[in-house]
């Protein structure tokens, strides 16, 4: 068997194993909803910086994020840099205060936070229903990545061929059949811990992640320093790059080529005619038997490139070469900003841009649901000092190291522009071979894994505990703990399952729903969350109108854009991040509703700010 | 109305948090704004294998953030006592 997937398998079975250890302490508990839902509020430095340092890095941080840095350079280190301040803005800012007042008033989810703030139902039910809505976007993406990654270990297993097969029997015209088995496979996986063990399993499984994704960076590292020779290295010849162009290529037939078929590979490297190198990259192609027979295919044109294995099969001709937008010949395009760009011909990160990461990052992570919900669970202060300095040494580790790794995987493994999203497991794969130790690749693949478990698991229990507490205790308080109990194992596995059939044929553009959703949910909730902690004088129809207001700015920049590039991408307006808007909206809003309104009831704001 | 210490200990602390970010934020943009968008056509400026940008934009201020965060940590936030309802009213 292939040793890359039994050392992935030993890491699945060990977070079952965790998973099954924390369900059978949870059981034991008498208050089973604070239990399942946020951990009896208990937990301790590992746990609580763990936890929340691997449900922010989702498997964005090790696919879409590597794939950026392969695609434009050393600017990606800029793009990042907002991440040195993540741990005590979205740590610092809120936790103290959400986890004082959460005890306080016995909340257990945040809409139920705002809900006892204002004492108003329409303010507890605004909050759900934009939890649920774009929670449930970012889960069916990272449904999505969790099977990418499965298929690439799987792929070649004679067992997995035949699953395919098998359920390719039962499989609708034009789903792939692959995908639909490695969503089975993960969607089992993961929906099956987290009904069964609740916010403790998520932890401690988190806790294993988060170690197996610094292992996964740390062991990257030193392999990819030492097979390019260094990073210095790497830099100088990183300076020499220059972007492929897109061109089609046109193979034909020579008089050396082999009788009867020729394959044309996806991925592999061939030479034209005059000495010009270039990559097939999607799409495998077959030059038909018969002596005339020619085929086009797509393909990228590199310059100053000497790959290693180069196919001789026919003759190909370059037409219709296109350079990037920006950075065309231009050398050293790899090591400054804005770094190269395939369409937008002001490059890939204007200073703007850069400034509107720059407040993304820290604030767009403290507006995350599935951030604040960790807030609530830290056991006392001293936790919550202690996991702000480990999750900076945790973030300045990982994210610094995956840009000086990728910078230098582009240089050991070029050709990879047009798979960008498959350069982490392409990398982690060529790297333990090159080291002679198959098995590891099995263990780097895991930590996107890893990463994307560790996401997926807190958003089905979001969704759950929002649905359980914040709508179905609303409607009877007086439910027995024995019915919740049920209800929440129900509700766990029934958001799970929804998400995976919404994910049986994944919409197109998937990147840019995550960030849809997650920018949609940081610019609804981050303002009136940090407001209703911070400012006494806000009221309930404050709080309504900050989050319809910033999520109609959200959906009103997200059309817009839409109809101007007819991609599912928002306007920047003034080239910033839409969250930056939401946010001003939200603000403006709560303060101007707030301020024309009445005083809250001084009963209602005591148990927030008064001892 | 008398605001609790928690809450203006809680508003000390989030102006510090706040002025931290607008530190790093004005170091990283503005050096990056004069020294990484310039054109490195010929040799590479380079300091510890990286663009020297790089080094002196983002990973000396990266370096420096994570030591604000370990004093802020440390010395800034005050240790307080957590209590929850049912235990207030027992």
């Amino acid at each position: 068997m292939n040793p890359a997937l039994v050392s992935f398998g030993l890491y699945v079975l060990a977070v079952f194993a965790l998973a099954w250890i924390a369900g059978k302490s949870s059981s034991k508990s008498k208050s089973f909803v604070s239990e399942y839902f946020l951990g009896g509020r208990a937990l301790g430095l590992w746990a609580f910086a763990l936890t929340f340092a691997t449900t922010n890095a989702s498997g964005g941080s090790f696919i879409g994020f590597p794939a950026k840095i392969y695609t434009h350079g050393w600017v990606l280190a800029l793009w990042i840099a907002g991440y040195m301040t993540v741990p005590f803005i979205a740590i610092g800012i809120l936790g103290k205060r959400l986890n004082y007042v959460a005890r306080k008033v016995n909340a257990i989810t945040l809409p139920e936070v705002l809900g006892k703030r204002f004492k108003s139902g329409p303010v507890t039910l605004v909050a759900t229903s934009i939890i649920v809505l774009f929670m449930f976007f970012y889960l069916m993406a990272q449904f999505k990545a969790g099977g990418m990654i499965l298929s690439t270990l799987l792929s070649e297993e004679p067992l997995f061929i035949n699953g395919t097969e098998f359920i390719s029997q039962f499989t609708p015209d034009g789903m792939d059949p692959e995908y639909l088995l490695t969503l089975i496979i993960f969607s089992l996986a993961v929906i099956g811990y987290v009904v069964y063990g609740g916010f403790k399993a998520v932890v401690w499984t988190d806790i294993m992640q988060g170690i197996i994704m610094f292992l996964g960076v740390a062991i990257m590292l030193i392999l990819v320093l030492s097979q390019v020779g260094g990073l210095e290295r790497a830099t100088r010849e990183l300076h020499k790059m220059v972007p492929p162009k897109t061109c089609e290529a046109i193979f034909e037939r020579t008089p050396e080529s082999p009788v009867g078929k020729i394959l044309i590979k996806k991925g592999a490297w061939y030479k034209t005619n005059n000495d010009m190198v270039f990559i097939v990259p999607s799409e495998s192609t077959i030059i038909k038997e018969g002596a005339n027979e020619s085929s086009n295919v797509n393909a990228y044109l590199y310059e100053n490139s000497k790959p290693k294995n180069l196919s001789k099969t026919s003759s190909a001709q370059i037409k219709s070469q296109k350079g990037y937008a920006y950075g065309e010949n231009k050398k050293g395009v790899y090591l400054t900003a804005p770094g190269p760009d395939l369409k937008k011909g002001t490059g890939f990160l204007a200073i703007v841009t850069a400034l509107s990461f720059f407040i993304f990052w820290p604030f767009g992570g403290t507006g995350q649901p599935a951030n604040m919900v960790r807030l609530m669970a830290f056991k006392n202060t001293q936790t919550l000092r202690r996991s702000i300095i480990t999750v900076a040494f945790f973030y300045s580790f990982i994210y610094f190291c995956l840009v000086v790794i990728f910078c230098c995987g582009k240089v050991l493994m070029p050709g990879m522009e047009a798979n960008a999203d498959r350069v982490m497991p392409e990398l982690a794969a060529l790297l333990s071979k090159n080291a002679g130790m198959p098995w590891l690749a099995g263990l780097l693949v895991a930590a996107p894994f890893a990463a994307i478990m560790s996401s997926v698991d807190s958003f089905i229990l979001i969704l759950s505990s929002s649905l359980v507490r914040d709508v179905y205790q609303r409607i009877n308080p007086n439910a027995s703990e024995r019915k919740l109990k049920s209800l929440s194992y129900m509700i766990t596995l029934g958001v799970g399952i929804l998400a995976v059939f919404a994910m049986m044929n994944p919409p197109q553009y998937l990147q840019d729903l995550i960030i849809f959703a997650s920018g949609g949910l940081a610019g609804c909730l981050l303002m009136p969350m940090a407001l209703c902690l911070y400012w006494p004088r806000m009221t309930p129809k404050g709080a309504i109108a900050g989050m319809l207001g910033a999520l109609i700015i959200h959906l009103g920049l997200t059309i817009i854009g839409f109809k101007m590039t007819g991609n599912f991408e928002p306007y920047d307006l003034l080239d910033l991040n839409p969250f930056i808007w939401d946010v001003i909206g939200s603000a403006i809003l709560i303060v101007s509703v707030s301020l024309l309104g009445k005083n809250p009831h001084q009963g209602h704001t005591d148990p927030f700010f008064v001892d | 109305m008398t605001q609790s210490k928690h809450f203006k200990q809680a508003k000390r602390e989030l102006f510090i948090f706040l002025t931290g970010w607008l530190f790093f934020a004005a170091w990283v943009l503005i050096y990056s704004y004069y020294n990484a968008y310039k054109d490195q056509n010929e040799e590479p400026s380079i300091t510890l294998g990286m663009p020297s940008w790089v080094f002196w934009g983002i990973a000396i201020p990266w370096i420096c953030a994570t030591a604000f965060t370990v004093y802020i940590s440390l010395f800034v936030i005050r240790d307080q006592e957590f209590s929850n309802e049912e235990e207030q009213k027992k």
